[in-house]
C-alpha cells in the first residue's frame, strides 16, 4: 500500500506536468515569398546615450512563419537606424499568451509583447501593460502630416480600453470575419452583387443551387462556429442582448421574437450547407472551399494566406459582410475585426525607446511588408492586396467593431458547451429552429450557475 | 551511510514530485487568478463545491468512465486476441508485434490528424469507402467527426492508440508461463476456451493487475486525444482537459485561440488536480483489493 501511494503521489505530479504541455494551434502556411523592406524615410529619434539599450520582446510569432518574418526585418531596420539599442527577441509563438503574466510576475524583463488586442487590453490590462494614450499623437513614421493615431483604422485602435480607460496596445496585423466566396460560381450562377440583406442571399443561394452549385457554403464547426453564431445574431439583436440571453438562467430570453427569428433564418439557410459540414475538422472545411467544391465559407481575412497553396494564384477571391436583416439591429458595416497589436510592458525601463519600435512597426514601410505578405495591414493608407482587396474596401467602409464571437466567451460555459453545438445542428440541417429554441431554454436552466 | 546514500534521491524525488503536490493542495484551498503574483483568497472547500456543483466536470468523469469500460474491453480484448495469436508459434511473430505496437511511436497530434482528416473524413476517408463499397450505405454515411459522434471517433482511435502497449505487457505475462501446463491441459481434453479461462487469466492475475491499474491512470489522465480530436467540442472534455482550461485559459475563438478570454482558475484547477490524485488512490486501492497480491511460483 505505501508503494500504491508513492506512485499516486508521483502520478499525480505527471499529472500537473502534463498540464503544462503546450496547446496545438495550427500555424498558417504562406508560400508567398517574404517582402522586402526599403530604407525607412524617416529616423527615429532616439538620443544616444552612453550606455548601449537592450529591449525585450516577446513576440506571439514563430520566426519562420511570414509574419515572423516581416517582424525580424522590422528589429532589423530599426536596429540599424539605431545602433546602439539592441532588441532581443524571443519567438514564443502563440503560446506566448499562456506564460506571459506568470513571466512578468515571477520578475522576467520583458519591454514588448504582442498579441490579440482584446486580450492585452481586456485580460492583461492596466496591470501589465503601459497605457500608449500619449504617445499615440507622435508623428507617425513614414506617413508625412499625421500622428501615430491617425494613421491606423480608427475602428481598431479605439475598439479596446483597459478597465482605466488607457489604449494598451498598438494594432499592426487587423482581421476582420467575412464570408468569402467564389466569384466564378457567382458569375456562373448569374449573380452580379453581393448580397447585402438575408433576402438577397437567399435569392443568391437559390440560383447557386440552380446552377449546380448546391454545396453553397461550408466551415469547420470547430474552430469558426462561435463567430458564425456571434457575426450572425449580431445582424438580429446585437451582441449586448445576445450576452444577456447567454447570461439568462431562465432561459426565457431564448424566445423573445429577435432570437427566434435568428434560429429560424439559420434553419433557413441551413439548406445550403454543403453535405457534411457539421463533421469538417479544421482545415477541412476551408480546404473544401479552396478546392472550388464549395461556394463560400466564413473565415477570417488570414485565410488565403491558409489556403494558399490549395487554392492557388488563380483562384477567384470575393468577399461580402454578414447580410443584415429587414428590423435587425446590426448592419453590414458592423463587422467582427481585431488585430494582433503590440504593447509596452508596465516593467519596462525603455518604453520611451520601445514606443520607438511600435512606431517603426507601424511605419508606412514595415506595414506595406505586412501586406505584401497577404495579411491584412493596419494602416489605413496601406492598401490590403490580392485575395482580400476587397475586404481592405469592407474594412474602411466599417462603422463600428465587436468582438470575437459577440465577446460570447467571456459570458461562461453555456456558450461553449451549449449555444455552439446546438448552433451546429440548426445550421446544418439536423434540429428545426423550434427544437434550437427549446433546447436552449431548457439548457440555460440546468447549465446556467 | 544508507541515509547519506538515499538522500541526493530522496531530496530530489521530494522536490520535484511531493513539493508540487503539496503546492497543489494548499493552492485548492485559495481563489487564485494567476499562475504568481496573484492574491490569494482563501476558500476552504469553495473550489471543491464548485467543482462538484459543475456540470462539465460531473459530465467529464462520465466520459472517462465509457472510455474506461468501452475502451478497456476493445484494448484487453484485442490485447488478449493478438497475444494468443502470436504465442500459437505464428511466423513473423516479431514483425507482427512491431507492427500492432507502432502506433504508440506515432505522435498524438499526428495519428488525431490522421484519423479526423483521412480516415473519419466524409470527402474521401477510409470508412466511407470502405463502408460504401461493402454497400453499408447507413455505417458509410455517420459523420464521425462532428460534435454528437466525435466523443465514439476518438473513443475508436484511442483504443487504436493503445492495443499495441498492452499487448506487450500481457504477451510477456503470457510468454512466462510454462508452455507444459497448456499442452498438459490440452491432452487431458481442454479446449482453447478452458485453457484461457482456467490457465492463462489465473496465472496472469498479477499482470492483468498492473495493467488494468496503467490503464487507469492512463484514462483518467486522458488528455492528448481528445485535445487533438476537438478541443473546442463538449462531448469530448475529460477531466484533465477541464483541469487545463482552468489553469491556463479557455479554448475556443478560431484556430489561433483570438475569441478565448484567458481567464484563469488556478485554485480551481489545483482542486480538479487534487480530486483526480484521490480518485488514482481510491481505484488503486480497491484493485488491490479485487486482486490481492499473490505469489505465483510456476
Amino acid at each position: 500500500m505505501k508503494n500504491a501511494k508513492y506512485l499516486a503521489i508521483l502520478l499525480a505530479g505527471i499529472l500537473l506536468l502534463s498540464a503544462c504541455g503546450p496547446k496545438t494551434t495550427p500555424v498558417p502556411v504562406v508560400t508567398l515569398p517574404p517582402a522586402t523592406i526599403p530604407p525607412t524615410a524617416e529616423p527615429t529619434t532616439i538620443p544616444p546615450t552612453a550606455e548601449p539599450i537592450t529591449l525585450v520582446y516577446w513576440s506571439m510569432w514563430n520566426a519562420d512563419e511570414p509574419m515572423g518574418v516581416v517582424m525580424q526585418q522590422a528589429i532589423t531596420a530599426f536596429e540599424t537606424a539605431n545602433p546602439n539599442v539592441t532588441v532581443e527577441v524571443t519567438w514564443q509563438g502563440r503560446n506566448v499568451r499562456k506564460i506571459f503574466t506568470a513571466a512578468i510576475d515571477s520578475g522576467t524583463v520583458i519591454d514588448l509583447i504582442d498579441n490579440d488586442t482584446a486580450r492585452i487590453a481586456l485580460t492583461w490590462g492596466d496591470k501589465y501593460v503601459l497605457g500608449l494614450d500619449s504617445y499615440l499623437g507622435q508623428p507617425a513614421i513614414g506617413v508625412t502630416g499625421k500622428t501615430v493615431s491617425e494613421t491606423i483604422f480608427p475602428a481598431l485602435i479605439n475598439q479596446y480600453k483597459t478597465a482605466g480607460g488607457n489604449i494598451a496596445s498598438v494594432p499592426y496585423n487587423p482581421y476582420i470575419n467575412l464570408w468569402f466566396y467564389n466569384k466564378a460560381h457567382f458569375e456562373a450562377a448569374g449573380i452580379t452583387t453581393v448580397p447585402t440583406t438575408f433576402d438577397e442571399w437567399m435569392t443568391a443561394n437559390a440560383a447557386l443551387k440552380a446552377a449546380g452549385h448546391g454545396s453553397v457554403f461550408t466551415y469547420d464547426p470547430d474552430s469558426y462556429t462561435d463567430v458564425m453564431v456571434g457575426d450572425s445574431v449580431q445582424r438580429y439583436v446585437g451582441c449586448d442582448a445576445f450576452k444577456t440571453a447567454l447570461a439568462d438562467k431562465t432561459g426565457e430570453a431564448w424566445n423573445s421574437a429577435g432570437l427566434v427569428t435568428w434560429a429560424e433564418d439559420m434553419q433557413a439557410l441551413s439548406v445550403y450547407a454543403a453535405q457534411g459540414t457539421s463533421a469538417n475538422v479544421y482545415p477541412a472545411g476551408q480546404q473544401a472551399f479552396a478546392l472550388g467544391d464549395v461556394t463560400m465559407t466564413f473565415n477570417g481575412t488570414w485565410l488565403p494566406s491558409e489556403v494558399a497553396e490549395t487554392a492557388g494564384s488563380d483562384f477567384p477571391w470575393g468577399t461580402f459582410s454578414w447580410p443584415a436583416v429587414t428590423n435587425g439591429v446590426g448592419t453590414v458595416n458592423d463587422y467582427d475585426m481585431g488585430a494582433q497589436g503590440m504593447a509596452i510592458t508596465q516593467a519596462s525601463a525603455h518604453p520611451d525607446v520601445a514606443i520607438e519600435f511600435i512606431k517603426y512597426v507601424v511605419s508606412l514601410d514595415i506595414q506595406t511588408a505586412v501586406a505584401a505578405t497577404g495579411y491584412a495591414s493596419a494602416l489605413v493608407d496601406v492598401p490590403w492586396i490580392g485575395p482580400i482587396t476587397e475586404a481592405y474596401t469592407l474594412m474602411k467602409n466599417a462603422t463600428s467593431a465587436f468582438g470575437w464571437a459577440c465577446e460570447g466567451w467571456n459570458t461562461g460555459d453555456f456558450f461553449g458547451n451549449d449555444v455552439l453545438p446546438a448552433f451546429t445542428d440548426l445550421i446544418t440541417g439536423k434540429i428545426t429552429a423550434e427544437a434550437f429554441t427549446a433546447q436552449l431554454v431548457a439548457k440555460a436552466k440546468t447549465n446556467i450557475p | 551511510m544508507i541515509i547519506a546514500f538515499l538522500a541526493p534521491a530522496v531530496i530530489a524525488y521530494m522536490f520535484v514530485s511531493i513539493y508540487p503536490v503539496i503546492h497543489s493542495t494548499i493552492l485548492s484551498f485559495f481563489e487564485v487568478s494567476a499562475w504568481s503574483g496573484s492574491e490569494m483568497k482563501f476558500v476552504g472547500l469553495g473550489n471543491f463545491a464548485d467543482l462538484l456543483q459543475n456540470s462539465v466536470f460531473i459530465r467529464s468523469f462520465g466520459k472517462i468512465g465509457i472510455v474506461w469500460l468501452l475502451g478497456g474491453v476493445g484494448v484487453f480484448g484485442s490485447a488478449f486476441v493478438f497475444s494468443a495469436l502470436l504465442t500459437s508459434g505464428i511466423k513473423g511473430k516479431s514483425f507482427f508485434r512491431a507492427v500492432i505496437y507502432l502506433p504508440n511511436l506515432i505522435p498524438v497530434v499526428a495519428a488525431a490528424a490522421m484519423w479526423t482528416q483521412y480516415i473519419f473524413s466524409m470527402r474521401f476517408g477510409l470508412f466511407k469507402n470502405v463502408f460504401g463499397a461493402l454497400g453499408l450505405q447507413s455505417l458509410a454515411n455517420i459523420e464521425w467527426t462532428s460534435h454528437s459522434v466525435i466523443f465514439w471517433a476518438m473513443l475508436i482511435a484511442f483504443v487504436w492508440g493503445g492495443i499495441g502497449f498492452f499487448l506487450l505487457i500481457i504477451l510477456a505475462g503470457v510468454e512466462r508461463i510454462p508452455v507444459e501446463l497448456m499442452e498438459a491441459a490440452k491432452l487431458d481434453g481442454a479446449t482453447m476456451i478452458q485453457v484461457f479461462t482456467r490457465i492463462t487469466l489465473p496465472l496472469l492475475r498479477d499482470v492483468i493487475r498492473v495493467a488494468v491499474v496503467m490503464w487507469s491512470i492512463t484514462v483518467l489522465n486522458l488528455f492528448s486525444f481528445p485535445m487533438a480530436f476537438g478541443q473546442t467540442y463538449p462531448e469530448v472534455m475529460t477531466p484533465a482537459m477541464y483541469l487545463y482550461q482552468l489553469a491556463f485559459g479557455q479554448a475556443g475563438g478560431g484556430a489561433a485561440g483570438a475569441g478565448a478570454n484567458g481567464v484563469v482558475y488556478v485554485g480551481r484547477a489545483a482542486a480538479a488536480g487534487v480530486i483526480l490524485t484521490g480518485i488514482v488512490v481510491l481505484i488503486y486501492g480497491l484493485l488491490n483489493v479485487v486482486f490481492k497480491e499473490e505469489k505465483l511460483e510456476y
